[in-house]
């Protein structure tokens, strides 16, 4: 960790989370494109190399900071918030599908540098480091133009840190029939659907009250607390919320229109062929299941649904 | 106090030719393969010759119990129980511990063993070779055969036999007293080596045009190869079981990297 080195074609594909210091991991990433759904499981891919196993960077924060003022990246062409399980990986998938962009679907350094907080960083020192992991992250390695990201669905409570480190980047949220997200999302739910597995505060929810919550309840308040804090954020921020039932059409229309994106045809093309696959297990084709979920939905989850977030789903509709 | 050696040579020696006679008189059914096959490859295996009363397995050393008992074996071998019976401090488990020609133990760190934890492992090496590699943090120590070792085996240690013959030490954990503190402040603390390895790794990283070819090998083996080969022209001295050992012990490194 002394000297910066020569971090020309290595990327921070890493942040240790639960080292004394934060410590980066660089990668020689070579030509790869980040198009797996997500961000990690490229990681992973690359991993597999002999090479970035026994051959890696490890630096500071700071040294992020270093870098990006010697080898500038990109900045942001458009940041994709969500509500988890309502089409925000197919929308990465479809960006992601244009060689001349870089699309990052929800990669846990970021994450890493907003948790930071629980450090003591400062604001300021998150933004800083934030823009810089950006940064290098962004190096094009094939002539790529525009940078995407796709957060996690807990980002949204980050939204106004997240605005301030990249002001002029447009931002969408993704949402859908709440009673649809509740039946997947208590199938197999997401990290921060269940109680303090990761270290987030969800506004409204006490931790200690979590613990003891029955698991509809739960996940229906943290999916609640999402949907506020995307309301409240929506308008003073600037951003555009999006129904799952207006995909992926709404991708070619609005969604391009708000990141200042012009499509020409064989682009909308490509696009569109990945939409025909489900876009977290490419492998299969994609089915729609808006019906299958409602049925499937319990008494319970229904319930929930009414009292908690039916209301801000009309809101945001 | 200062703070005890890593790795130290005590002032004990034993004469390997009757150590390796009663090691003659063991039989091969006798050797327990070690239960976690996660650490090592090859055949790391051992006999007791005290356990845990009732408990044969030499490669359970559980540190919760405390009745441990010589056992049938140690009484019929007088040239290892006269070196254990040297040791004046309260022993746990004592065992035979053999790494067979080719094999190896993975980086690994014993975390119920430490000084500040008064319990230390003692190795007495009774058959040896030119070929075996121990590091302790990354410094190769060479033990010889009858002399008398501490080692902190809490700091991440690997082994690998690369010799023509097996290794087979013995292995004594003791509990810390006076006699077995002054023992160990009397020693010869030794530094170790360092493997040609990890210099080399170090400045692969410095130097793209090493990078550009070892990334292009995506063959794990022909990658292995061209590492050793690349790091002695280079003036770095280390083995393909250098390059295995540390790349097993990379991907577990970056699998358990999200555990706290």
């Amino acid at each position: 960790m002394s000297k910066t080195p020569d971090l020309k074609g290595w990327l921070p594909v890493s942040i240790s989370k639960h080292t004394a210091e934060p410590v980066v991991e660089w990668c020689r990433f070579g030509t790869r494109r980040f198009t797996e759904s997500f961000f990690d499981h490229t990681v992973q891919n690359a991993m597999r190399e002999p090479f970035n196993l026994l051959f890696r960077h490890q630096t500071s924060l700071d040294t992020l900071v270093d870098w990006q003022m010697k080898c500038p990246g990109m900045q942001p062409s458009g940041f994709i918030f969500h509500m988890s399980r309502c089409g925000s990986t197919l929308v990465a998938q479809m960006l992601a599908a244009l060689p001349e962009h870089i699309v990052l679907s929800e990669p846990p350094p970021l994450d890493a540098i907003l948790r930071c907080d629980r450090r003591g960083a400062s604001d300021a020192q998150r933004i800083a480091w934030l823009r810089a992991w950006m940064s290098a992250i962004s190096q094009p390695r094939n002539g790529e133009q525009r940078l995407y990201v796709k957060l996690d669905a807990w980002h949204t409570f980050d939204l106004p840190l997240l605005r301030r480190a990249f002001p002029d980047t447009p931002w969408i949220f993704l949402y859908r029939n709440p009673i649809e997200v509740m039946v997947s999302a208590m199938k197999a739910p997401g990290m921060h659907l269940v109680p303090n597995l990761i270290d987030i505060n969800i506004p409204g929810i006490e931790p200690a009250a979590a613990q003891h919550m029955p698991q509809p309840e739960y996940i229906a308040r943290v999916l609640a607390a999402v949907l506020r804090c995307a309301l409240q954020h929506l308008v003073p921020l600037g951003g555009k919320a999006f129904d799952y039932l207006r995909l992926p059409d709404v991708v070619f229309t609005d969604v391009a229109a708000h990141f200042q994106l012009t499509l020409g045809a064989d682009q909308i093309a490509a696009m569109h062929a990945k939409t025909a696959f489900d876009a977290k297990t490419p492998q299969l084709f994609f089915e729609p299941d808006a019906l299958i979920k409602q049925q499937q939905a319990t008494a319970d989850a229904r319930a929930l649904c009414a009292e908690l977030l039916d209301p801000l789903y009309k809101q945001l509709q | 106090m200062p703070d005890p050696p890593k790795a130290a040579r005590l002032p004990l020696s034993f004469d390997p030719a009757g150590l390796q006679a009663d090691l003659a008189m063991l039989g091969t059914d006798e050797w327990i393969a070690h239960f976690n096959t996660r650490y090592y490859a090859g055949d790391w295996s051992g006999v007791a010759l005290r356990s845990v009363a009732g408990s044969n397995n030499p490669m359970y050393g559980d540190a919760s119990h405390h009745d441990f008992a010589d056992t049938q074996r140690l009484q019929q071998c007088r040239h290892l129980r006269a070196v254990v019976e040297a040791f004046e401090c309260p022993l746990r488990s004592v065992r035979l511990l053999r790494l067979t020609a080719d094999s190896v133990i993975l980086e690994h760190r014993d975390f119920d063993l430490g000084y500040e934890l008064g319990e230390v492992r003692i190795h007495v090496p009774i058959s040896t070779n030119p070929g075996v590699e121990f590091y302790l943090e990354n410094r190769r120590i060479v033990m010889r055969e009858g002399e008398c070792w501490y080692l902190d085996l809490n700091l991440s240690h690997r082994v690998q036999n690369l010799g023509s013959i097996e290794r087979v030490h013995l292995v004594i954990d003791c509990q810390l007293n006076e006699w077995l503190r002054a023992i160990i402040a009397s020693g010869t603390p030794s530094e170790g080596t360092e493997s040609g390895y990890e210099p080399f790794r170090r400045r692969v990283l410095d130097d793209a045009g090493l990078q550009e070819e070892l990334a292009s090998l995506t063959d794990r083996s022909a990658f292995v190869a061209r590492t050793v080969e690349l790091g002695r022209q280079n003036g770095f001295q280390f083995e393909t079981g250098d390059v295995d050992g540390a790349m097993q012990a990379a991907r577990r490194t970056w699998m358990e990297r999200w555990i706290v």
